[in-house]
């Protein structure tokens, strides 16, 4: 039986109320901080009037119930502004920007998972033993590590002092203009194959893999441990003995029948934590020079670019919540009992 | 006399915990022939069900075999890949209905990994499992195959354990107190099906309950455990109308009897901590005809009388002479 329309239009209309709640919230603390940003807009060595004209086309004079009036209005119409910065559309900036960040988060969350399931699974069959020993405390380890400071050590030792991998950028600055390199989807990885430059591919491969793989911490510590302590759980349950005892073999048993059990929960907890990797790709952009939507949110909140910051975090919310609504949906889809 | 189909000698199990061993089963020997069937009586905790997994080759980590030998047809179970084991030669129907079978799989796929184990399709397994279902009265096995088991009901469930168990058709079969957590309802239909298939199947079964009363219709023979050990064996009819063993005296008093007017009668006390050593026989604290210092002393040998076994003191087992030593 599938879920049900009536349900995932309910999730959807929730998520719109959680992404209305955080561009009020974002819209608000962005006015009241203590910044001028005319000055930005002025450019540097603007006179008096430059500047109020300024602050007159950038409505900051005006209380801040009809700023945020105007601001949704604009919204609705699908425009989220211009950047006081960049001074394009904050829409087409975060467009070039997402994919660098998607590129990297979704990179990293998948090495994570495809790390942690197996070192969860393993340390759960050798429970108490040496594996389960390492497993365990690395996995703790790897939860506590800050995202900025296992960057830097990485960034320090194979970049830096090892020389294995670059230290950071998506793709090398000068081969890029040397050989013309434009954006197609914005996702190098795909762009340099569509193009047809294996040199540029492994090059843009090269520079993935370490900001990848710290981004992947986290996720990989989270997996390992849920996948433990599930296939722990179930590997106790009555079921799993009566199986063994009818004859199915235990590699069996854990495919069929304990990742069943392990998987809804864990792809819960996991779409939960995709918000937390994406801050952590944004730490991780921010180190490594690389061109995201985390470098674009940073730079906007240094030169206080009100409609890049309030649009980059509300593009932020939009995903949070339409993976956690996705996560809910899926979670009803695979485990029978929660549809009764 | 035909060749035992099942052969247990002097077997002893015990579990490691973190700070101790626990010997749950210390020595346990009994045989029998093809299409018997055995009931194992006794107390919570007193090794019955640790005795039916080691023989079903499905023991926990933690449980370690010390000692003894498990023949099935000729075969020591216990120096054999328990995968050739588990299923083909002996195989279990477990306790807890309610958990006895993943929640998140239907029926037909527990049905399709059980019988798919020896080779054969989904589809051929499929077939066969629909064929087992019809023959223990289920009428629509297609739609069994398709539930779910929260689908099922508690007798149906027990059904389809039953069905899985002999699907491979073992040789022996052990099920674990089968009444135990079904309604009183449906208990005569759960003993009737278990003796249908053993008729059917001539599948030597052992039956674990603490329910001394459902061993005359269920089995040829019953055996006393207590404190990890046999205390009596014998044809389960004189068995539980002439007990001979003090335990098992006082276990038939202890059945609830709806036609007579009797008092019930509790056994006082508490078996033993079987994590320390027990020295001399273990009901020795709790027997109401205890023979003094020898029988807290020494362990009472096998006494034969009628078909019989029992291990007790009052009939004469260990020699006085063997209490200074």
């Amino acid at each position: 039986m599938p879920v049900s329309l009536g349900y995932i239009v309910q999730r959807l209309f929730l998520t719109l109320i959680v992404v209305l709640g955080v561009v009020t919230i974002v819209f608000i603390a962005t006015r009241i901080i203590p910044a001028h940003p005319e000055f930005l807009w002025a450019g540097p060595h603007a006179t008096e009037e430059q500047l109020r004209k300024a602050r007159e086309e950038l409505r900051l004079d005006e209380p801040i119930i009809v700023q945020y009036v105007y601001y949704l209005k604009s919204l609705l119409q699908g425009d989220l502004g211009v950047s006081w910065r960049t001074r394009n559309p904050v829409l087409k900036d975060i467009i070039s920007a997402l994919p660098g960040t998607l590129e990297l988060a979704i990179t990293g969350f998948a090495i994570g998972i495809a790390l942690g399931l197996p070192l969860g699974l393993l340390a759960a069959l050798n429970y108490g033993g040496f594996i389960d020993k390492i497993v365990r405390t690395s996995t703790i380890a790897g939860s506590a590590i800050p995202i900025f400071w296992a960057a830097l050590i990485f960034q320090l030792v194979l970049a830096i002092k090892l020389g294995l991998l670059p230290g950071g950028h998506r793709i090398d600055p000068s081969l890029a203009i040397v050989t013309g390199f434009k954006p197609i989807t914005g996702f190098y990885t795909l762009d340099t194959l569509l193009i047809g430059r294996l040199d540029l591919f492994i090059d843009v491969v090269k520079r993935l893999i370490m900001p990848s793989l710290i981004v992947a911490i986290y996720p990989m510590s989270l997996t390992a441990r849920m996948t433990r302590s599930l296939a722990l759980e179930s590997l106790q349950e009555d079921f799993v003995r009566n199986l063994r005892s009818w004859g199915v073999s235990d590699s069996t048993i854990i495919r069929r029948y304990v990742l069943k059990f392990i998987i809804p929960p864990l792809v819960a907890s996991l779409g939960l934590s995709f918000g937390y990797t994406l801050v952590g790709a944004f730490l991780v952009e921010v180190i490594f020079a690389w061109n995201g939507l985390g470098m674009y949110i940073v730079m906007a909140i240094l030169s206080y670019d009100y409609p890049a910051i309030i649009g980059g975090i509300m593009i932020v919310a939009i995903f949070y919540t339409l993976i956690n609504a996705f996560v809910d949906i899926l979670h009803a889809h695979i485990d029978p009992r929660v549809r009764l | 006399m035909k060749d035992p189909m099942l052969v247990v000698k002097n077997l002893k199990v015990s579990y490691k915990l973190k700070d101790r061993v626990v010997r749950a089963v210390r020595g346990v020997s009994f045989k029998l022939v093809e299409g018997q069937s055995l009931c194992i009586v006794g107390e919570s905790g007193c090794g019955k069900s640790t005795l039916g997994y080691a023989i079903s080759v499905s023991l926990p980590p933690n449980a370690v075999i010390e000692e003894g030998e498990i023949l099935v047809n000729g075969v020591n179970i216990l120096k054999t890949d328990p995968v050739t084991v588990r299923g083909k030669l002996v195989s279990l129907i477990p306790q807890d209905v309610g958990a006895a079978l993943s929640p998140l799989n239907t029926i037909g796929e527990v049905f399709a990994d059980v019988l798919g184990s020896i080779g054969g399709g989904r589809d051929s397994s499929l077939k066969v499992a629909s064929d087992i279902l019809k023959s223990l009265g289920f009428s629509d096995p297609q739609r069994i195959l398709k539930s779910y088991p929260h689908e099922l009901s508690g007798g149906m469930l027990q059904r389809v354990l039953i069905a899985l168990a002999i699907s491979l058709n073992p040789k022996v079969i052990i099920a674990d107190e089968p009444t135990s957590m079904v309604d009183a309802s449906l208990r005569r239909e759960v003993v009737d099906l278990i003796n249908t298939i053993r008729y059917n199947y001539s599948v030597t079964t052992i039956i674990i309950t603490h329910d001394i009363a459902i061993a005359p219709s269920l089995c040829d023979i019953t055996a006393v455990m207590y404190a990890g050990k046999i205390v009596e064996i014998g044809p389960s009819k004189s068995l539980i109308e002439k007990p001979l063993h003090p335990y098992t005296k006082m276990l038939s008093k202890s059945i609830p009897r709806i036609m007579k007017l009797v008092e019930l009668k509790p056994i006082p006390g508490l078996p033993p901590d079987l994590g320390s050593p027990i020295k001399g026989c273990p009901f020795a604290p709790r027997c109401p005809d205890v023979v003094g210092d020898l029988c807290y002393n020494v362990e009472p040998e096998e006494y034969r009388a009628g078909g019989r076994s029992v291990y007790c003191h009052l009939y004469g087992g260990a020699s006085h002479d063997t209490i200074s030593a």
